[in-house]
């Protein structure tokens, strides 16, 4: 039979960022799919050598735009590991409740792109609706919807009241329910199921041997989440891995929607267990420079990350690299495209929650 | 109404329904969706900026088979109320959609490649359906016009309202609305980027949009038929029906290729083939 | 799987026809900005001694500074308003507005450079408190 080559990328709608799979096609089923990165590399780990590392955790906040806490926070852990600086209580708190709000609006925006993916318009705009509350908060608490900036060496830069704090809580449980209306749409509409269920099916046993991370592996079954690990103050939490057996796009779908009312869940815990009283410290003093290295792991909204950094001595760091989750997952994606139509790409493509700026740096 | 002022009023009014509907159509899925949305005559402004426009032809008989699509599609109503006999002109139908696959065909993209081959599967899912619709209709009526049929005493919806539901399900497909958009679509259609209009651009999707407005007015000609004892009557439930493509539109995903072809057939077997294989069995 | 012809968001849709959309008229209606928003960094000249420590600190180099010329840029182009300057300067010179800076269709006006948002502040002498010049 013809085959055709498709060009799926680097500017196609279903992406929303730039990369490029060339899809071999037998009428529209896909044969093969030759991914091509590299449209968005910036440099940035290299950076380390140019910007001061007081400096460099608003560059690696920059990484990404949907994961720009989660990357500040975990750039500032890792100088504050190898210093050996003790955050203030108050703001390890804070810091979670940042990271778990951006897992909320991470998943929030990707159920929208999601459901953009399989042409349902209408789903989008709600999911998107809900996400402007969360960046809101974010305007409102750290000054920024995109980019915090709020994250520094030895703790963060802005506190949030213990009034507002009880009013995010009380926003998001309204939030909550407005969702629950979105999540019974994703879970029981007829045509949702027809474009997902049983679409790119990953077994436990290949998203183990592919190295798949964050949802696309709890999706398939394997209960990994490095929050599990108890690291930055994830210990004092209650909460369990949201794993879904199906391993199909449905189930991707699933593990994120709960996710969501988990965040919302572990946000009422933090406010609840933080200890009370405005004006505690939120910063410790940094003095003195670097020198050592450090592994930091990080749960993002779309996997596990790894961070490395190298210190000298010296005000500019050796090494920084990190390992983002969506470049896991990459090799699982690929296997997952073929021998599916090119109306099931989109969703496959979609369901990893590709991050094509946080893998090519 | 003399057949000939029929097919001028259509050429001429039928665009500027269809566009009025269009816009209507933008404003209530826009409010459907919590958007503002935009104004009700966005459609007209963006036809004349189309035609403002530089057009970037990839291949130069793109032009030519636009215009014919638009012009058959035109004819197609024409014909219809000028007194032509209504299975010819389903033939002029499905020639000016043809036009279009073509068009789409001409140039390399392998989007439009792939929206022209999806728009056959639509021809492919839909055409059986309106011929055998039109041949129930003169059936029943025993008339062969348009103006026969509305003379005629038989009340058609009465007659075929197995047709007519499987009428408002092709339409669905005709009018790309979701979940039946697979070829392409009013909303930023993800596998196909725009499907078969993916390298029109300019006055060469201008006539597209036209010749979607005068698509919308023959689809209502269409329901006028099966009211045939009162106008008023069918232009309303076609609105009315309209109404909920709009409301299904936002509520569904995007179809996949095969379950359009299957679930047309299947209508079009089920409803009108069993509806009218009751009137041939009862006779009338 | 659930009934075919079930539709759980049209429901959703026909609430939304009778409620107010949640999207505004943008350019025409503009929301009320954060209080604690960073949208600029403004720069007051009446305070500055031109110590420099913003222009070393500032991740971006979007601020030249020189002690020697009495001089003071900012490059609103490159500024990723992080907020390190303002929080660095001791005379309070530097402050963050919430109101954001303007949309610019053209980033470099010209082709040798010539930033159309750069500011820049040149002062002979030292002015008295509180009397702004330059811009």
């Amino acid at each position: 039979m013809k085959r055709t080559i498709v060009p799926l990328g680097p500017q196609h709608p279903v992406l929303p960022e730039p990369l490029v799979l060339d899809l071999v096609l037998e009428d529209e089923r896909v044969v093969d799919a030759v991914p091509t990165i590299g449209y968005i590399h910036r440099g940035l780990e290299a950076m380390v050598e140019k910007v001061e590392y007081t400096e460099m955790g608003f560059v690696a906040e920059r990484i990404c735009g949907i994961c720009s806490f989660m990357h500040g926070m975990g750039f500032c852990a890792s100088i504050e590991d190898i210093m050996g600086v003790e955050v203030p209580e108050r703001a390890r708190w804070l810091r979670l409740v940042w990271a778990e709000l951006s897992r909320i609006q991470s998943h929030l925006l990707w159920l929208g792109l999601g459901s953009d993916a399989f042409g349902f318009e209408n789903l989008f705009m709600h999911c998107w609706r809900m996400r402007e509350e969360i960046l809101d908060i974010f305007e409102a608490t750290t000054g920024g919807r995109i980019i915090f900036s709020v994250n520094r060496i030895g703790g963060v830069k802005r506190d949030i009241a213990d009034s507002e704090l009880a009013g995010i809580a009380e926003r998001l449980r309204a939030l909550g329910e407005r969702f629950a209306e979105i999540a019974r749409v994703f879970r029981a509409d007829p045509s949702i199921h027809h474009r997902l269920a049983g679409v790119g099916v990953l077994p436990a046993g290949e998203a183990l041997a592919a190295g798949a991370v964050g949802p696309m592996a709890r999706a398939s079954g394997l209960a990994t989440d490095t929050r599990l690990l108890g690291t930055h103050g994830y210990d004092r939490l209650d909460f369990e891995p949201v794993v879904e057996a199906g391993g199909d796009c449905l189930a991707r779908v699933l593990v994120r929607l709960r996710e969501v009312e988990q965040s919302i869940d572990l946000i009422r815990q933090l406010v609840d267990r933080m200890p009370k009283g405005d004006g505690q410290p939120i910063e410790t003093r940094v003095r003195g420079l670097p020198d050592g290295e450090t592994f930091m792991r990080l749960e993002q909204p779309r996997g596990e990350v790894v961070y490395y950094l190298k210190a000298n001595g010296t005000k500019y760091l050796e090494r920084f690299r990190a390992r983002t989750p969506t470049f896991a997952n990459i090799p699982a994606m690929i296997s997952l495209v073929r021998g599916h139509d090119l109306a099931d790409v989109p969703n496959i493509i979609l369901t990893i929650d590709p991050c094509i700026s946080c893998t090519e740096r | 109404m003399s057949g000939l002022a029929g097919a001028v009023l259509f050429v001429v009014l039928a665009p500027v329904a269809g566009g009025l509907l269009v816009g209507a159509d933008r404003v209530v899925t826009a409010r459907m969706q919590g958007r503002v949305g935009p104004p009700l005559l966005q459609p007209f402004y963006d036809v004349g900026k189309l035609l403002e426009k530089e057009a970037r032809q990839v291949n130069p008989v793109a032009e030519p088979l636009l215009l014919g699509h638009l012009a058959f599609m035109a004819l197609t109503g024409a014909l219809v109320l000028g007194g032509v006999d209504l299975l010819f002109t389903v033939f002029v139908f499905a020639l000016a959609a043809l036009c279009l696959v073509l068009a789409a065909g001409s140039v390399a993209s392998p989007f439009s490649h792939a929206g022209a081959e999806r728009e056959l599967i639509v021809l492919l899912a839909t055409e059986p359906f309106f011929i055998l619709m039109l041949a129930a209709v003169c059936k029943v009526t025993g008339a062969s016009t348009f103006a026969g049929v509305l003379a005629s005493p038989v009340a058609v919806a009465e007659e075929l309202p197995g047709v007519l539901l499987a009428f408002l399900f092709v339409a669905t497909v005709k009018l790309r609305k979701s979940p039946f958009d697979i070829a392409a679509s009013h909303h930023p259609h993800q596998e196909l980027v725009s499907g078969l209009t993916s390298d029109m651009s300019g006055r060469l999707l201008a006539y597209v949009h036209l010749a979607h407005w005068y698509e919308t007015a023959l689809l209502a000609v269409f329901v006028v038929l099966f009211f045939n004892r009162s106008v008023p009557l069918g232009l309303a439930v076609f609105l009315l029906a309209y109404a909920v493509e709009i409301l299904v539109d936002n509520s569904t995903s995007r179809a996949k290729w095969e379950l359009v072809l299957r679930s047309s057939w299947a209508v079009t077997l089920l409803f009108s083939g069993g509806n009218v294989l009751a009137v041939f069995l009862l006779g009338r | 799987m659930a009934n075919p012809l079930s539709l759980p968001m049209s429901r959703r849709a026909l609430r939304n026809l009778v409620a107010r959309p949640a999207t505004r008229r943008y350019p025409a209606e503009v929301r009320p900005r954060f209080p604690g928003a960073r949208g600029q960094v403004v720069f007051d000249p009446s305070t500055c001694v031109f110590c420099n420590l913003c222009a070393r600190r500032c991740p971006a180099a979007a601020i030249e500074c020189s002690r020697e010329e009495r001089s003071f840029a900012l490059d609103q182009m490159r500024c990723i308003t992080c907020g390190v300057c303002v929080e660095v300067c001791n005379k309070h010179s530097l402050s963050m507005s919430p109101e954001p800076r303007p949309a610019h269709a053209v980033h470099d006006a010209s082709v040798g450079g010539g930033r159309p948002r750069r500011q820049e502040w040149r002062l002979a002498e030292r002015p008295a408190a509180g009397a702004g010049s330059g811009a």
